[in-house]
């Protein structure tokens, strides 16, 4: 007996939600490719420079927005019906959001790749940052709202069940599995927030036409409000993975109940006020609001380098239960012949790597150097493109057989894909990060270097050129063999009562030493709330009185 | 109380602990004989790292470069 079997209904929703996320997958890691050859000037026949963009905006939307959303969406139906025991309260309401969700990805993929059929109407060149004064199709905001309200009924969901759950078990402790995923939906709730202002009450009525101009740093100060915390909306469902999962794949046990929850409480509260970290280049907001969210964002460094601390004792207390010795000879007892774990493991590593280019990005001096540079996308590439994807990705390989009822295929392929992913963001990553250090720009279809003398601080401009355009490659590679590996085993592996071992072992520390105000979500929700409204009241008002239709400041969108 | 884990379908079949029941498994390590050296060694090799990192970022902001001024 495995999840299909014990909870039909769930399993076919969380399948639904993979097939959506592998799809944007397949799609927007092929706009990669393309990129990552069409910016180096290795090949540019694919697309033209002008479409560069378009494909840029689909790179960034269907990965960071629809993969993730869509892959958190199925992740967390199978780990509130398996720690709460029960399937969905009502298939109809759940049905629903899922195709909501589907429907606005359809608008919006729609919206960006009209940008590729000649003299269309309909495009969505915007980015994924999507700043006026660039426009897209009034389809693009739409459907990009439409999977954000798909994303709240999903959460509602979820919070319907724990409500149901705690009617029946009124003394009991909120099972990790469904806490980890009620406070990453709280988190979620707060920050939306601002993406919804945003949206709906400026981008869709200016795409409409009903309103010709709108004060431009509003908007950009709405979409940061929600933009640094939908980083950890990404990466809280990796720490789950991490928290939950990777330590029975190491053969050990989670060190401790209560510090995974006390990581997941801190970023609830400190994920949102951080926003001002993506602005500080922007005029218009006072260094004391920036400087606040500095502090807030390096804070946020304590439940990351807690979730070091925890996850990799956990690993540790696995390669010792496997016969692992001595200070760093346990690591080799670890096992890297399994695809899921070493997945997990080695996007652990790229994430400790990302960690330190994040903290470069935190700080407001040391930012200014790398603001806007190649550097940003090098780091992101470490902590969503890796830390996330190839957790997602790697974990796919523990859960396809439980939601299908069918062991794994290709397992030497399944086992190269994660170590391949590994090599081409070392290339492609440490590459983008230099460059950024020398000032090349990001968001750039054609950067020339050529035909004149320009010394990089470290390595060469061919050097760089070349390890992103085969970094690339080898992460497509890696990217086709993922999908080769599921669509196999989806369709053609051996049905199985029991394809994978799927127990998760109770923690070292477990919840009997966690205290229960950990628990009390009404309490952490509102410091939440109180933290936003101190990092956000008095600028965002300043904004609106600025006139919100009627921008008095120049620059002004037209 | 229980974790979900013991509601997975496989857990204490035997009224074996799952760490008996996995022939991967040498040997149970329980909370208190467990002591971390190893992460604390991967730890401090990481702050070794970040420092190093740190020192680097001086070299590039103020010493690797001239000063930029703006005619």
């Amino acid at each position: 007996m495995t999840f299909i079997h014990k909870y039909p209904k769930a399993a076919k929703v969380a399948k639904a939600n993979f097939i959506v996320a592998f799809i944007a997958l397949a799609i927007g890691g092929f706009f990669g490719f393309v990129q990552a050859l069409h910016r180096t000037n290795v090949f540019r026949g694919f697309f033209n420079s002008g479409e560069y963009y378009t494909l840029l905006t689909g790179h960034g939307v269907l990965l960071a927005l629809i993969f993730t959303t869509f892959f958190i969406a199925g992740l967390f139906v199978w780990g509130v019906t398996r720690s709460l025991d029960r399937e969905p309260e009502n298939l109809a309401y759940t049905w629903s959001w899922f195709w909501l969700m589907t429907i606005g990805t359809i608008m919006a993929t729609v919206a960006i790749l009209g940008g590729l059929v000649p003299d269309s109407s309909i495009r969505a060149a915007v980015l994924y940052t999507f700043y006026p004064p660039l426009q897209a199709h009034p389809l693009f905001y739409i459907g990009l709202a439409l999977v954000v309200v798909g994303s709240w009924m999903a959460g509602a969901d979820w919070f319907w069940s724990y409500r149901k759950w705690r009617g029946e078990n009124p003394n009991e402790r909120i099972p990790i599995l469904s806490f980890m995923t009620l406070f990453t939906m709280l988190m979620w709730y707060v920050c939306t927030i601002g993406l919804a202002l945003e949206v709906v009450g400026l981008l869709i009525p200016w795409s409409l036409g009903l309103v010709t101009e709108i004060e431009p740093l509003l908007p950009r100060t709405l979409f940061w409000f929600f933009g640094h915390a939908v980083v950890y909306f990404w990466l809280l469902p990796a720490y789950y993975v991490w928290y939950a999962i990777l330590p029975k794949l190491s053969g050990g046990r989670l060190f401790s109940d209560s510090m995974t929850r006390i990581v997941f409480i801190i970023f609830l509260l400190l994920s949102t006020p951080v926003g001002y970290h993506h602005q500080y280049a922007d005029p218009g907001i006072s260094v004391g609001f920036k400087f606040y969210a500095m502090a807030s964002t390096l804070l946020l460094l304590l439940p990351s380098l807690i979730t070091l601390f925890t996850v990799v004792a956990s690993m540790e207390h696995g390669a010792r239960q496997r016969g692992g010795k001595g200070y760093l000879k346990w690591i080799g007892k670890l096992p890297w012949d399994r695809p899921a774990f070493v997945g997990c493991a080695l996007a652990g590593i790229m994430f400790a790597a990302g960690g330190f280019s994040g903290m470069i990005n935190a700080s407001m001096n040391i930012n200014l150097l790398i603001h806007n540079t190649i550097w940003v996308p090098g780091h992101f590439h470490l902590t969503v493109g890796t830390a996330v994807a190839l957790t997602f990705m790697a974990i796919t390989y523990w859960l396809l057989p439980q939601l299908t009822g069918r062991k794994l295929k290709h397992k030497t392929l399944a086992l190269i894909q994660p170590y391949a992913w590994f090599l081409g963001m070392t290339l492609m990553s440490n590459a983008m990060h230099r460059a950024g250090l020398a000032g090349v720009p990001r968001r750039t279809a054609e950067p020339e270097y050529m035909g004149f003398e320009f010394e990089p601080i470290f390595g060469t401009m061919t050097e760089m050129k070349w390890q992103i355009a085969i970094g690339g490659t080898i992460l497509t590679i890696s990217l086709i063999l993922f999908l080769w590996v599921v669509v196999a085993s989806w369709l053609a592996g051996e049905k199985s009562d029991k394809p994978v071992d799927d127990h998760i072992p109770e923690p070292l520390s477990g919840v009997e030493h966690t205290p229960a105000i950990l628990d009390n979500m009404k309490l952490w929700f509102t410091l939440a709330l109180v933290l936003v409204i101190l990092a956000y009241a008095f600028p965002l008002w300043e904004m609106v009185a600025d006139g919100i239709f009627s921008p008095g400041a120049l620059p002004r969108p037209s | 109380m229980p974790d979900e884990a013991s509601k997975s379908t496989n857990s204490n079949e035997s009224g074996k602990s799952w760490e008996e029941q996995d022939p991967d498994i040498v040997r149970e390590v329980t909370i208190d004989e467990y002591k971390p050296y190893g992460t604390l060694t991967l730890t401090l090799i990481y702050f070794a790292i970040v420092a190093l990192m740190w020192v680097f970022m001086y070299f590039v902001e103020f010493a690797g470069n001239a000063p930029s001024i703006i005619e």
